[in-house]
């Protein structure tokens, strides 16, 4: 993470109102939001940036969210990976945590919870 | 997903804390346990004295209990609430004076065990605002009523008062079937949300229900059930979609749903509210034996 640029975040989400949400939500705290509701989009866009964080939804058409987050994880090992489930599971959200992800959240989440697990994953990256 | 699960010292809250560790196990959620007493309790509380030695009220053994059976329902190792993360943290012990002490956190998720003083709803919603909780979960007596025996009209004042969805345990019964209720309330993303992490939670079937009036649904709810009975088909959900007159709500309720859940949309729109006031609400709860999920 580089030191006086702003925390860059990709949101992947195949439900518009999700990235509708919370791409205005986290600007409002100074952050450089990216949203994709296309995962394969979203991973041509990771092939070209590295993003700071990456929050991801899991059950989604075309490329899942496993698989997603295991190229992300694969291309940029120090971004954070958060979860977010409409379909937890706790096989999936073992499985998360076993591909390294930061945090697994299950749908229906406050805005602000979403805000203090993305301050806790930016201060991980400045520790690292 | 952040639960709180508001709790006293009776059977029933016991018995809800399964369905809350159950859903902790599927949803990795944070989780608050939570019990309330009278305010005039909280003068026997001093800074920097434990809690539990001040205080002579049956509730402490109850919550102390319920953190060890949430706990036990993981193996070990497995728990994202294991207490591991310990380090120094600085506490206020008194007015001027703090001290660091040592705190074992979750060691992925925060499980934590509260004590508020004043009156129960008010207490609650306060603590759902201040934790961004998106489900409370509460036990209440079975049968055909839903009350807390020390303050037996708690469950219903605060389902009519929650910002956010309440599921109130009632029954032991296995969920083989939601039934989610639908008339002209407003219906929240988040709300749909809540209804397929119980679907998946139970491998429940779905069954989205339009509530009629005369035979007829209005016109501008139509596209927002077709809308939502699409959206949970294209999630996969096994999903099925039914009409139901109002009048005969109670009947269908008392008939139907007594081995489900019963999921109802209640907003300020709701033509329920509309039709039996302010007490419709409880009206439907306590008509029905299962357990009931109130969803916004």
């Amino acid at each position: 993470m580089r030191t006086g640029e702003k925390t860059t975040i990709l949101i992947l989400d195949d439900e518009p109102i999700v990235c509708k949400r919370l791409k205005p939500y986290l600007e409002k705290y100074g952050y450089e939001v990216e949203t994709f509701t296309d995962s394969s989009n979203a991973l041509e866009r990771v092939k070209e940036k590295d993003f700071d964080i990456v929050i991801t939804d899991l059950k989604m058409e075309g490329i899942d969210g496993m698989t997603f987050l295991t190229k992300v994880k694969e291309k940029s090992p120090s971004t954070q990976v958060i979860v977010i489930t409409g379909f937890a599971t706790m096989e999936t959200a073992k499985q998360s945590y076993q591909k390294g992800v930061f945090d697994f959240i299950a749908k229906p989440f406050k805005l602000s919870e979403i805000h203090e697990v993305v301050k806790k994953a930016e201060k991980k990256l400045k520790q690292e | 997903m952040r639960i709180m699960f508001v709790a006293d010292q009776h059977e029933y809250s016991a018995f809800a804390l399964e369905t809350v560790s159950l859903l902790a196990r599927n949803t990795f959620s944070d989780v608050t346990i939570l019990g309330i007493l009278p305010r005039d309790m909280a003068s026997s509380v001093k800074p920097g004295k434990p809690c539990d030695l001040l205080l002579d009220h049956p509730i402490i053994n109850a919550l102390e209990k319920y953190r060890e059976t949430f706990l036990a329902h993981w193996e070990p190792n497995e728990s994202p609430y294991s207490p591991t993360k310990c380090q120094y943290e600085w506490f206020s012990v008194k007015d001027g004076l703090c001290e660091q002490m040592m705190v074992c956190r979750g060691s992925i998720k925060d499980l934590k065990v509260r004590l508020r003083f004043g009156q129960p709803v008010n207490e609650t919603l306060a603590a759902v605002e201040e934790e961004g909780v998106s489900l409370v979960v509460l036990g209440c007596t079975r049968g055909e009523e839903c009350l807390w025996k020390d303050n037996p009209t708690f469950p219903q004042k605060l389902v009519q008062a929650a910002p956010c969805s309440v599921l109130l345990v009632k029954e032991a019964e296995r969920i083989e079937q939601i039934y989610a209720c639908l008339d002209e309330s407003h219906i929240t993303q988040d709300s749909l949300e809540m209804v397929n992490q119980m679907a998946v939670l139970h491998g429940a079937k779905v069954n989205l229900v339009a509530l009629t009036k005369g035979g007829g649904i209005k016109a501008e709810v139509y596209p927002w059930f077709d809308e939502v009975l699409e959206y949970y088909k294209k999630k996969g959900l096994d999903v099925d979609s039914q009409f139901t007159e109002i009048e005969e709500f109670e009947q269908f309720i008392r008939n139907k749903v007594q081995h489900g859940l019963l999921a109802m949309w209640m907003g300020k729109k709701s033509l329920l509210e509309k039709l039996f006031h302010k007490d419709s609400i409880e009206h439907f709860i306590s008509s029905c034996r299962a357990s009931v999920l109130v969803l916004r």
